[in-house]
């Protein structure tokens, strides 16, 4: 499919660099038990969401900022942070035509089709201004199925029992210093619920967006498919362009019950910051999914974003003959620094885990798979596979692979295989002479190299990850 | 429709060809002949627009332009087109997909819309048909895995495919054996027509056996310093290239 | 008292009886003082508890008593080569047998000798202030081998460095020193044999100097209270070989680092090794191909065998630097558990700083193929025999690239033995 798209041109600066003026109901700069009672109050929380935010933030607290991953960056003042910005009109709206005009017509440089004809597309939005959930879209529909989709603030409200008993089940508060650092702070995100034996008719979508300077942006969602149900979510971003470097510590938790799948799509190109390494966003996510028996999760990721990338998409295989995948594309150029990978934690038995990773490196960036792979006592039959390749342009990048295997098993079959390949002059000179230009000639060997990871992602969103993927590389040979 | 007046060009300082003069005609096919060391590749490097030469003197006019000027791509969209001694390999990008693009770039500098699906389909089946390619081969990565016997039967399968008006072979008889190098011979036999030229470098007279050339040329030390016609070639063949050497020395 | 305290305190005792000539000694004290023992902190050592040997009440004080009918008793005391015997950390003159052949060629105790190259050289390589055992090594060894092999000269008969530690409580700190110079050939073996409990703690420099080929073997064969800590450092210079071989097949705790600096072109380092463990062994070989200088090759291949409570790590490491344009480099590692109470931490790594590189690595973990077994059972062969005749053409791949063919016998026969 991906190799019949055409490339579009596209300008080489960051395209999406634009910032809207919206009156924002922001908090002073700093972090401390008022703020997160004051994010709490103003999200209406019920009192178990306040004490479960309080014990995060005294637990974060104890903890220190992980130095393991290879990233370097300038300590990060925590209290030099807004952690709360939201839009003013919080009222929701009974059409789209009541749109604050900015905001629609922010979405739409986007690219985000907020019109009718994303109905047809099968395609439901739940767009994020900053931290509230500003609009949803075709809920009704999805209502009739029993199927929830909405922000998680309100699912906090009118869904308490489901958001109580899955809520940190997957990343519990304590799990690092930046899941912590969320769970206190999150102001809002997405939240999925898809009843027994429902299968999601449409893609669900999110875009997120980090529109105001210095603003934290602590998303947190949850999508739980109950026992035979499926889901495919998309998750979607860019950022404006700003000189200082913004915070980004989202948590995203998926519980796939007995027989159900999720698969779970993000396309991240947050701003990386400029030919020099100045500004970009600072990307600190924790990803994780759980499975019951016969489920699945598969993760499909393009990330072409941030000045600095910390993700690690894992999946627990609780669940005999659970089934957990990983596909990940990460470019890096100029000064980006990418630390990703995946942890496959196999518990149940016959459990199965693939994991193809697909790194870019150019310019002067440092780009590190760091995956894990935990085979348990217990789980018999378990198999793995891992590829991972290193692609390299220019001779000032690195790029970097550090496979774990812990395996504990006799009946674990573990493969992993790495390979390392560049795109040297040589080849340029040879698509070159058959009148294919420098530019096209990236793109085309980009897309056939990443073709298995882009392959997995929607029709739609391979189209934008091609794009992205073309755009982020120009002028890299050579 | 070439024509190479005086032409010289160093690679890393060192000078390699030192006034090369030659005139190509539509319907000609030109040899161009000599020992190792003695420029071959250079000139098809620097005709082609490669990197890392520094032409220091002379020109060369492709149907009335400065081809010096143009890009690499852009001579190819002009319908220059090189068989490479050395095929790179492309991982990831299919052969297929590796000529549509080109195709429809060449196209596209043209200002012709891209070819329709069934129109490119129609073409590759017969141009694999007339250089003996099964089709298969085509949707393999770009080189991949390929023997240097397939990799030749690649280049002039590209070539019959994108239909070129000036084809440069270079040492493409090199590493093949007698039936590929009949099968790859064929290929161009069959290409050539009125409008087009081909301009073949080879070491061996064994190549001209089965593409007659119009002309020879022999490169020595940068210069050609004998031309004449395909008995020049078997010349060399039977008495090597000393007999060459001694007459320059001579000189 | 813990282990650091009592080393620090032994050293202070013993600093004046120790031979000197190496200013390194306070300077490696001092660094051992500040950073003592690695803790699991520490990212190379994150699989591995030290435990049992920081609370393992050793002690540097091991005298040296030997008697020629006991060393009979050990083959490869009776092997054809030269052999330098260390027994408890202590180098006996008398009983090592060594045949200088020609004044190009030096073997001798490290701590006795002047070699103007021991200045040149020592400690170079391996730096006290990289690690605790290094800095342990370098300011309390007192034995150990020289090895100089001039230029163009070649040691006819291989060398055989044989480490018996057999006092109760033993620290062996053992420091060699392996200099090829140009055009320079060598076969040296560091074999380890042990018996209760006893810890060597080994750091190996060696130098290759232009196209000089080395064969090196470590074969660790001791008993199974044995803890050992070794750490072989290799700088090669261009055109230069290394052959590897690092055999584990004895011990309770065993790590083993090995290191090789690719400093020049066409040089070829091969690293291979075996492991076996069984019982509650430990295993952890943590090698590095630093490639630094372009052009050359690195090939490594390490398997494991895992049995009963066994564990094993496996960390290796492939760096190409930026300069080392047209590195070919390639790992493996294949694990086979018999077990399900074993376990295995592998950790292949790249880091690549060059683009034009071909670089691989592929690690698997699995067990004997059931299909294969089939076969030969189909073939009369009972189930025992053929699971044995599978696990040893596994472990042959490596073996079988030792050179010297008594030490290739005596590996395969001991690994015969084990697997049962």
């Amino acid at each position: 499919m991906s190799e019949d798209i055409i490339l579009d041109k596209i300008a080489g600066d960051y395209e999406w660099g634009f910032s809207t003026d919206i009156d924002m109901d922001t908090l002073p700069k700093g972090l401390n038990e008022d703020v997160v009672k004051f994010i709490s109050k103003k999200k209406n929380d019920p009192t178990f969401m306040l004490e479960w935010r309080l014990k995060a933030y005294k637990h974060w607290l104890t903890l220190e900022e992980p130095q393991w991953a290879n990233i370097h960056h300038p300590p990060i003042d925590y209290q030099d942070a807004i952690y709360y910005a939201a839009p003013r009109k919080e009222n929701k709206l009974n059409s789209l035509e009541d749109l604050d005009p900015k905001i629609k017509e922010t979405y739409e440089k986007l690219g985000i089709p907020l019109v009718e004809q994303q109905f047809l597309a099968g395609v439901a939005v739940d767009a994020v201004m900053d931290s509230v959930s500003v609009v949803t879209t075709y809920r009704e529909k999805l209502s009739d199925l029993g199927i929830i989709f909405c922000s998680i603030s309100e699912a906090i409200k009118e869904h308490p029992e489901l958001v109580k008993k899955y809520l940190g089940s997957v990343v519990p508060y304590s799990d690092n210093f930046f899941a912590a650092l969320n769970s206190a702070v999150f102001s809002d995100g997405s939240f999925v619920y898809i009843p027994k034996g429902v299968r999601c008719p449409m893609e669900l979508s999110t875009y997120f967006r980090i529109n105001a300077a210095n603003t934290g942006q602590f998303e947190r969602t949850l999508i739980i498919a109950d026992e035979g149900a499926y889901v495919s979510y998309l998750e979607g971003c860019t950022a404006p362009m700003r000189d200082e470097n913004q915070l980004h510590a989202a948590v995203v938790e998926l519980i796939a019950l007995d027989n159900a799948e999720i698969k779970y799509s993000t396309v991240q190109n947050w701003y990386p910051g400029d030919k020099n390494g100045k500004g970009g966003i600072y990307n600190f996510v924790t990803k994780r999914g759980i499975c019951g028996e016969n489920a699945k999760i598969s993760w499909t990721q393009v990330e072409t974003g941030s000045s600095i990338t910390w993700k690690y998409p894992s999946v627990i295989l609780k669940g005999d003959n659970s089934i957990g995948e990983f596909y990940s594309v990460a470019l890096t150029n100029n000064y980006q620094q990418a630390d990703t990978g995946t942890k496959m934690i196999h518990l149940g038995k016959n459990t199965k885990s693939r994991i193809v990773s697909k790194g870019i490196s150019a310019g002067h960036s440092q780009n590190s798979y760091r995956g894990l792979v935990r085979v348990g006592k217990s789980a018999d039959n378990a198999r793995n596979y891992s590829q991972c390749d290193s692609l390299l342009m220019g001779d000032r990048c690195g790029a970097h692979t550090f496979p774990y295997f812990d395996i504990k098993n006799k009946n674990a079959t573990v493969e992993h295989e790495a390979t390392t390949s560049k795109i040297g002059e040589d080849i340029i000179f040879y698509c070159g002479q058959r009148g294919i230009s420098e530019e096209d000639a990236v793109a085309l060997i980009v897309n056939g190299y990443a073709k298995e990871v882009l392959n997995q992602l929607p029709m739609e969103f391979a189209v934008e990850a091609q794009k992205l993927l073309a755009i982020s590389l120009e002028g890299s040979v050579g | 429709m070439l024509s190479i007046k005086n032409l010289k060009a160093k690679i890393d300082n060192k000078e390699i060809l030192k006034g090369i003069n030659l005139e190509v005609k539509p319907g000609e096919v030109h040899a161009i002949m000599g020992p190792n060391g003695s420029g071959k590749s250079t000139l098809a490097s620097v005709l082609t627009g490669r990197e890392g030469y520094e032409v220091t003197g002379g020109e060369i006019t492709y149907d009335g332009k400065n081809l010096l000027e143009l890009s690499a791509e852009d001579r190819a969209r002009a319908g220059i087109f090189l068989a490479f001694q050395y095929p790179v390999e492309i991982p990831g990008v299919s052969t297929t997909n590796f000529m549509k693009t080109a195709i429809n770039e060449i196209r596209k500098s043209k200002g012709i819309a891209p070819m329709s699906a069934g129109e490119f389909l129609k073409r590759l089946k017969d141009k694999a048909a007339l250089v003996e390619l099964d089709v298969e081969m085509t949707k393999r990565y770009v080189n991949v895995g390929f023997s240097g016997g397939e990799k030749k039967r690649n280049e002039i399968f590209q070539m019959a495919m994108l239909e070129p008006r000036l084809g440069i072979l270079d040492e493409t008889d090199s590493g093949l054996d007698i039936d590929a190098l009949r099968i790859v011979a064929n290929g161009v036999n069959k290409l050539r027509n009125e409008n087009n030229a081909f301009v073949v470098i080879t070491h061996y007279q064994r190549l001209l056996d089965y593409i007659v050339p119009d002309f020879v040329h022999v490169l020595y030390k940068g210069k050609i310093v004998k031309s004449g016609g395909k008995e020049l070639a078997y010349q060399l063949e039977e008495e090597g290239y000393d007999w060459i050497k001694e007459e320059q020395t001579v000189k | 008292m813990d282990l650091k305290t009592q080393i620090i305190s032994e050293y202070n005792e013993s600093s004046k009886a120790l031979k000197n000539g190496f200013v390194q000694r306070t300077e490696a004290i001092t660094d051992f003082e500040r950073t003592g023992f690695p803790t699991k902190k520490n990212e190379d050592w994150r699989f591995t508890n030290i435990n049992a040997i920081v609370n393992g009440n050793f002690t540097s004080k091991a005298k040296s008593v030997l008697d020629a009918k006991y060393l009979d008793s050990i083959p490869e005391y009776n092997f054809d080569a030269n052999i330098v015997l260390i027994h408890n950390g202590n180098y006996s003159k008398e009983f090592s047998k060594i045949k200088n052949p020609d004044k190009n060629i030096t073997i001798a105790n490290l701590f006795d000798t002047k070699d103007e190259i021991i200045r040149q050289y020592f400690g170079k390589y391996a730096l006290s202030s990289e690690g605790g055992f290094t800095a342990l090594n370098t300011s309390m060894a007192n034995a150990g081998t020289l090895v100089h092999i001039k230029k163009n000269a070649s040691l006819e008969k291989p060398l055989i460095i044989l480490n018996i530690t057999d006092a109760p409580d033993c620290i062996a700190n053992i420091r060699n020193l392996i200099v090829l110079e140009s055009s320079a050939k060598a076969e040296v073996s560091e074999i380890y044999y042990s018996k209760g409990k006893n810890f060597s703690n080994t750091v190996t420099e060696i130098i290759l100097n232009e196209n000089s080929e080395l064969h090196y073997n470590k074969i660790q064969n001791s008993g199974s209270d044995a803890y050992h800590v070794g750490t072989t450092r290799v700088m090669q210079e261009k055109h230069s070989r290394l052959f590897s071989n690092t055999i584990t097949l004895g011990g309770s705790f065993t790590r083993n680092n090995l290191d090789s600096l690719i400093n020049g072109e066409g040089i070829d380092c091969y690293f291979r090794g075996l492991y076996l463990v069984k019982d509650d062994q430990f295993i952890d070989n943590h090698t590095l191909a630093d490639h630094a200088k372009p052009g050359s090759h690195s090939n490594e291949l390490y398997r494991g065998i895992l049995d009963e409570s066994g564990s094993a790590v496996f960390n290796g490491k492939i760096m190409v630097r930026q300069d080392a344009q047209k590195t070919n480099a390639y790992q493996t590692n294949n694990n086979i558990l018999l077990s399900n109470d074993c376990s295995v931490n592998s950790k292949p790594q790249l880091e690549i700083f060059a683009d034009d590189v071909k670089c691989s690595h592929g690690a698997t973990t699995g067990q004997i193929d059931e299909e294969e077994i089939f076969y030969l059972k189909s073939r009369g062969i009972g189930e025992q025999r053929a699971r044995k005749m599978l696990l040893s053409a596994f472990a042959h791949s490596v073996i079988d690239e030792i050179k010297n063919e008594e030490i290739k016998a005596l590996v395969s026969k001991t690994l015969d033995e084990k697997l049962g």
